[in-house]
């Protein structure tokens, strides 16, 4: 498999705390990985870093063969784990933003989830409901024919029938060929769409693997083994 | 890129800066009003109005001065250090862009709020001031001769056109080198883990001080050139240069030691 991003003996302290330590890890191409850990074990600023929203204390990061930089933030489509949105925007004007912005935004794309989630272009983001935010970023991200999704904690804090429709929109919207980095604690429920696990704890990775192999090996579920793995 | 930017960054700015603008019009338009119809009518509730009208219109000049700089500033802080930075460091834009975008939108906002100062001024006290256009020019004449002439008599010198081209280079400059200065205080305060904004508050203070001792020092030894234009475009090469640097700061510190966490 072709490998889209290189990890090489990463990284990043916070003063005196190491969030990542010294990680190398390649994510190949076309796969759906599962970055797994409990809270505080590394995920986010791993993800931070791969969108050059924090700069590593040590260690590098490639994406297509590029240091992230201007070049990986337009193979990048990245969903963060909070409402990176103007509240006092309307959808109108955050789909004009993406689509000025972004080479690969497929607005045609993007209206009809928008539509699906009866969510009018002229409606005011302050006045939607939390979830509907949150959904309308996951269309916005989804809609783009990015090489690599990244994203972080889609699925924490919604109902189970968000969950689905969360899930069911990542799996039908990616770009084909594209790789999507999911990060996430809640591992029942994105088991069945995962090809391979990073499991991180204490910014170190104790496992990575693709899920048919983890299952063989240990004769259970990934969920099984990271609650084996990160009990308390 | 940088038209894309700009674009974006005015038309945000926009939704703070025009309803400003429409209330200091209504506001100097009622002052105006009331002061023409009620300005012979000695009755206490008329007198209270008036006043009430012209405390009103002296909050919209006083506005019209500080706002430009505070609604920059919060717009600089939530596009780039709160939530918001999520999208704007992520768009494949160069960091240089953005910051560049954020001083040219300093300064078109901060011209149009003078002009719209101005505006205010003129119609609220034109009357008195101004009989016709040539009034006008007159006064523009004044701002721009007698500024140059008092910093002239200081040193002794005679005012000529260099010197006022000069002090205007100067009042343009100074605009660039505030939100320079005040957009690398914010980039340096987001470098601590916690109290960002005191750290910011911290940065600012700490570059001022530091322009104000650069300045005595010069102003001391420039005060035995003897020359008003030596002094002066001294002063306009400082800030030019003060500038580009606290830009070049604050393109370094985002691009090479963001800390969005």
């Amino acid at each position: 498999m072709e490998t889209l991003v290189n990890i090489q003996n990463l990284t990043k302290k916070y003063g005196s705390v190491v969030a990542l330590d010294n990680i190398s890890i390649n994510l190949p191409q076309g796969r759906i990985i599962g970055l797994l850990g409990p809270n505080g074990s590394g995920k986010t600023t791993l993800i931070k870093l791969m969108n050059g929203l924090l700069q590593p204390s040590s260690g590098e990061i490639f994406i297509g063969g590029e240091p992230v930089g201007l070049e990986t933030k337009a193979m990048v489509s990245y969903l963060p784990d909070r409402n990176y949105l103007n509240n006092g925007d309307r959808v109108k004007n955050v789909l004009n933003q993406f689509e000025r912005f972004y080479e690969d935004f497929d607005r045609d794309k993007a209206e009809e989830m928008l539509d699906s989630l009866q969510i009018s272009s002229k409606m005011k983001l302050k006045s939607m409901s939390k979830g509907t935010k949150e959904k309308m970023q996951l269309a916005l991200v989804m809609s783009r024919q990015a090489k690599i999704y990244i994203l972080d904690e889609p699925i924490a804090g919604v109902d189970p029938a968000a969950r689905d429709f969360i899930l069911r929109t990542i799996m039908d919207h990616r770009h084909p060929g594209a790789t999507v980095l999911i990060s996430t604690h809640l591992i029942a429920d994105i088991e069945p769409v995962l090809d391979d696990a990073i499991f991180l704890q204490y910014g170190r990775i104790l496992l990575a693997n693709t899920v048919q192999n983890i299952r063989s090996e240990k004769g259970k579920s990934v969920d099984e083994v990271f609650r084996e793995v990160f009990r308390c | 890129m940088l038209g894309k930017v700009l674009g974006l960054d005015m038309k945000a700015c926009a939704k703070m800066f025009l309803p400003m603008y429409l209330i200091a019009a209504v506001l100097t338009g009622l002052a105006k009003l009331t002061m023409i119809l009620f300005q012979h009518n000695d009755n206490t509730l008329v007198s209270l109005s008036i006043g009430l009208t012209m405390v009103l219109y002296g909050v919209t000049i006083f506005a019209l001065v500080i706002l430009p700089m505070v609604f920059m500033v919060i717009y600089f802080y939530r596009h780039f250090l709160t939530d918001q930075g999520y999208l704007t460091f992520t768009l494949p834009v160069k960091t240089s862009t953005l910051v560049v975008s954020q001083q040219i939108n300093g300064i078109i906002w901060t011209i149009l709020s003078v002009v719209v100062l101005c505006a205010a001024l003129f119609g609220m006290f034109g009357n008195y001031i101004i009989d016709s256009w040539s009034d006008i020019k007159e006064m523009f004449r004044g701002i721009f001769f007698f500024a140059p002439q008092a910093l002239a008599e200081v040193f002794g010198n005679k005012v000529n056109g260099l010197t006022r081209i000069l002090v205007i280079s100067m009042l343009v400059l100074e605009v660039l080198f505030l939100y320079s200065s005040l957009y690398a205080s914010m980039a340096l305060g987001q470098l601590y883990t916690k109290h960002k904004i005191l750290g910011s508050v911290i940065a600012y203070i700490a570059i001022r001080i530091a322009v104000s001792i650069l300045n005595s020092v010069a102003s001391f030894v420039l005060f035995y050139v003897n020359s008003v234009n030596v002094y002066l475009a001294y002063q306009v090469v400082e800030q030019i240069f003060l500038g580009v640097f606290c830009v070049g700061i604050t393109i370094y510190i985002l691009k090479n030691k963001l800390n969005l966490d």
